[in-house]
């Protein structure tokens, strides 16, 4: 067996992706590196051959749809429902009303302080009334996905989650691993090490605190990487439902733990878009930080009590 | 040229038929001792069983450590998340 781990790095989802396995050859993370990519090229709504842009144009049709897309609306339907409908693959008219119609991958984000200071007032993001996610019907027995006639979704985070936990299904065996895809990250292995973990801070770009995993997932949600300027001020890529229109909730980002990545991601938007107050309380549940709009690190639950806040 | 003897179909003398009686005793011990051999097998899988629903049930979220403590294995190397 090696001494050290398999980095292995890539892009996929718009963002950076790596792979740590111990391993005696480099194609376990070759294969994760596959995975990832044919995800992609299925889910992304940025090409507009994908399988999602495909699903997207036939709103108000039966489609039939590959495993991997069945997946992927299973997996954003669990999110919306375990959120109250805060996390809607549904915003996407919404998200592209803000700015965000074409891929952001390779642009400079706008400053997050000038963004937190031109921001409106903050309050709790809210579901929408509508609730339209609801309507999405996911048939796995037929194969078949229907939109409801007049909606497109996104599935940004939650395919984003998915993809991670699918990865760490094919690593499971293995004695050390860790993917990370633009921070949401699944860790474990057979040996069942210890793994430091850093948060970043999103104003100063140092680590903000540490704490070890041995195994399981934590995710961070947050509005610094993908925020532009408008002729109307500032906006970001995580829209309140309720309201149409980027969430200003008094949290910039949030990072939670949970057992999947698609929880933590989960958990960690949902806490973004419920505010300080109830965004703590959530995450007290499996343990989370949040950075508030003045910087601040507020820790909750099993991470503020197990962990060591990294040196100033 | 003489034909070889005939096998004798009657037992010898000197073997004695098993009884009856004794011969459901044995099997009933058989029986028996497989039975017990059966339940420990599946007694000894189902606490193990438990054990591991117990475990999984109390770490739900993924086990926390110190990163001070651990093991004295290599340390893997250190994941950072953040925002994307």
């Amino acid at each position: 067996m090696p001494a050290t781990e398999h980095d292995h790095r890539f892009r996929a989802f718009g963002t950076d992706v790596g792979v740590l396995v111990h391993t005696a050859t480099p194609l376990d993370a070759l294969r994760v590196h596959a995975l990832f990519q044919s995800l992609h090229r299925t889910l992304t709504r940025f090409d507009g051959g994908s399988e999602l842009s495909a699903l997207n144009a036939r709103a108000g049709e039966e489609v039939a749809a590959s495993a991997a897309l069945l997946r992927a609306v299973g997996a954003a339907l669990w999110a919306a429902r375990v959120s109250d409908g805060l996390v809607d693959a549904t915003v996407l008219d919404a998200l592209e009303h803000a700015g965000y119609a074409n891929s952001r991958d390779g642009t400079t984000p706008a400053p997050l302080v000038d963004a937190i200071a031109a921001a409106p007032a903050r309050r709790p993001a809210t579901p929408r009334p509508s609730a339209r996610w609801r309507d999405i019907a996911l048939d796995p027995s037929r194969r078949t996905i229907r939109l409801p006639a007049e909606v497109r979704i996104d599935l940004g985070g939650s395919a984003k989650g998915l993809a991670v936990d699918l990865a760490a299904e094919l690593l499971g065996r293995r004695a050390t691993y860790a993917v990370n895809a633009g921070g949401d990250i699944r860790i474990g292995g057979t040996h069942t090490i210890p793994r430091t973990v850093h948060i970043r801070h999103p104003l100063n770009d140092e680590i903000a605190h540490s704490f070890a995993l041995t195994t399981g997932a934590v995710a961070t949600s947050g509005l610094q990487t993908r925020l532009w300027r408008t002729e109307r001020g500032f906006a970001h890529h995580l829209i309140d439902p309720g309201r149409g229109t980027p969430a200003w909730t008094g949290v910039i980002q949030a990072t939670a733990l949970a057992s999947t990545a698609l929880e933590a991601e989960t958990l960690a938007k949902t806490a973004l878009l419920r505010g300080p107050h109830a965004g703590r309380d959530l995450l007290a549940c499996h343990g989370g930080a949040m950075v508030l709009d003045d910087g601040s690190l507020v820790l909750a639950g099993g991470l503020a009590v197990t962990s060591t806040r990294a040196p100033a | 040229m003489s034909s070889p003897p005939a096998p004798n179909p009657r037992p010898s003398a000197g073997v004695r038929r098993p009884s009856l009686s004794a011969m459901v005793l044995r099997l009933t011990a058989v029986v028996l001792v497989s039975a017990v051999l059966v339940w420990s097998v599946l007694y000894v899988d189902l606490v193990r069983k438990r054990g591991e629903r117990a475990a999984a049930l109390t770490q739900p979220t993924g086990q926390l450590t110190s990163p001070d403590g651990g093991q004295a294995t290599q340390a893997p190397a250190p994941v950072t998340t953040h925002t994307s």
